[in-house]
């Protein structure tokens, strides 16, 4: 066990980081080529696809172009100014690193249905859920914003102690794990598994616009936390994935913008401040409540 | 659709288990943590490993105040010394140096141009901290501060 605690720099893990991202974009291209062939096998080649998935790496694109810009930064100044205030003093060692992985998979989780349950958060990430296709690609397809929110639900890590570098890490453990999630080539995995860990089969549910899949199994790596705080849906009927409210758009635009037009124009629309500020807060489809009909006669 | 109750106390375990887990991480240490030892009656003596030829020099610096070393600013090192380099192992001592902390920072300056050679941000001679872990490793003055009287330092060569 004396290598999980031996420690590690700081540096070493950003330099671990870059490589594993860098390197499994690699792999999921050569996976996409393996998932078109499925397609075609399957008959199911189209040119709504084809727009699609390139579709998904022009969100990608604009993306990192926004968050180089602005979002990165906010990013990186708000986790090393908490980093002085950090409660605990956690040295950087494999066993520590494990840990952290396993809290930022928990922050996640919240993020992720924070993400769903509020409108202003759901703007950009029903960028990511407009997709009517379900394949590697998909999990690069971001909306605006998606580096902004995740920034709050991981920022107590660091105030606690784990240094940035480290939560950036276990931020992009996560994501990758995520990624490899959006395939349907792999059908069920054995009962242990399906059970503890975050599966292609979850996940295919995750992005499902049946009524009885929706806002369900919010998890990155883990299952656990779906099952423990009752969000968790077994992968039963056909999934239909997409929006309940379909962009039918491949044009990138429309895909990356439609969330932000959307809220907007629910808000604009919705009188009253009060219930303005119930769109902007409130879950997806969010009404306010109609008073219940008057019991007086009309005059 | 979870209920408040399971909403509620899905926070508050969420909540413990984020802080227990953040507790039990900084109780897993590889060892205690470095006391300031850093009295060195016969001086310091660094031992230098890993050097790749024997052309040019070994510069070396040793830093006794933390904003100094950060800065790297050569005219507040407490002592400076080139010696000619020898493939493999060296040994560069200070006799006269003997109350620490002392961080030493090092580099094989293979031109005697007296200074590191760079390529964009990637080194292209050696370098080498004291307490660095690895090549990547850009310890804190308090990391870097040496505790014994002959130190062992790797030479790093990124290219």
């Amino acid at each position: 066990m004396e290598w999980a605690l031996t420690p590690l720099s700081a540096g070493y893990l950003q330099w671990l980081e870059t490589f594993i991202n860098d390197w499994f974009f690699v792999f999921a291209l050569a996976f996409l080529v393996f998932e078109f062939v499925r397609y075609a096998i399957y008959k199911k080649l189209s040119w709504t696809l084809l727009g699609d998935t390139l579709t998904n790496y022009i969100t990608l694109g604009f993306f990192i172009g926004l968050t180089i810009l602005f979002l990165g930064a906010f990013y990186v100044v708000s986790f090393y100014y908490a980093f002085q205030f950090a409660v605990f003093d956690i040295e950087i060692n494999w066993l520590t690193v494990l840990i952290c992985i396993i809290l930022a998979d928990l922050a996640y989780y919240w993020e992720h249905r924070f993400m769903h349950r509020v409108n202003m958060a759901w703007a950009t990430h029903t960028v990511h859920h407009s997709s009517p296709f379900f394949n590697i690609s998909v999990a690069y397809r971001f909306g605006p914003m998606d580096s902004f929110w995740p920034v709050f639900f991981h920022l107590p890590l660091v105030l606690l102690g784990f240094n940035p570098i480290v939560v950036l890490f276990a931020e992009v453990i996560v994501q990758v794990y995520q990624t490899i999630l959006h395939t349907e080539s792999i059908k069920k995995l054995p009962r242990p598994i399906e059970w503890i860990m975050n599966t292609p089969s979850h996940h295919r549910v995750h992005h499902g616009s049946n009524p009885k899949y929706l806002d369900k199994n919010y998890g990155g790596i883990l299952i656990i936390w779906d099952r423990m705080f009752g969000t968790f849906e077994e992968e039963q009927e056909q999934v239909v994935y997409g929006l309940v409210k379909p962009i039918e758009s491949v044009n990138p635009f429309v895909a990356f913008f439609h969330g932000f037009y959307r809220v907007g124009r629910d808000v604009l629309r919705m009188p009253g401040i009060k219930n303005k500020i119930g769109v902007l807060f409130g879950p997806p489809g969010w009404k306010p409540k109609v008073d219940p009909p008057s019991t007086h006669p009309a005059e | 659709m979870p209920t408040n109750t399971q909403r509620f106390f899905g926070v508050l375990a969420s909540i413990g288990i984020t802080i227990g887990g953040a507790w039990l991480a900084s109780t897993l240490h590889s060892q205690a943590t470095h006391s300031a030892l850093t009295s060195f009656p016969n001086g310091l003596s660094a031992d230098f490993k890993n050097i790749r030829n024997s052309i040019g020099n070994i510069v070396v610096l040793v830093f006794s105040e933390r904003n100094a070393y950060q800065a790297y600013d050569a005219t507040k090192a407490v002592a400076y010394r080139e010696v000619a380099a020898k493939a493999g192992e060296l040994n560069v001592s200070f006799p006269d140096l003997k109350k620490g902390p002392y961080a030493i920072v090092a580099f094989h300056d293979e031109d005697k141009n007296q200074d590191l050679n760079m390529n964009g941000e990637w080194p292209t001679e050696g370098y080498a901290t004291s307490g660095a872990i690895d090549a990547f490793d850009i310890p804190t003055f308090a990391k870097a501060s040496v505790t014994q009287e002959t130190t062992t330092i790797i030479m790093h060569y990124a290219d």
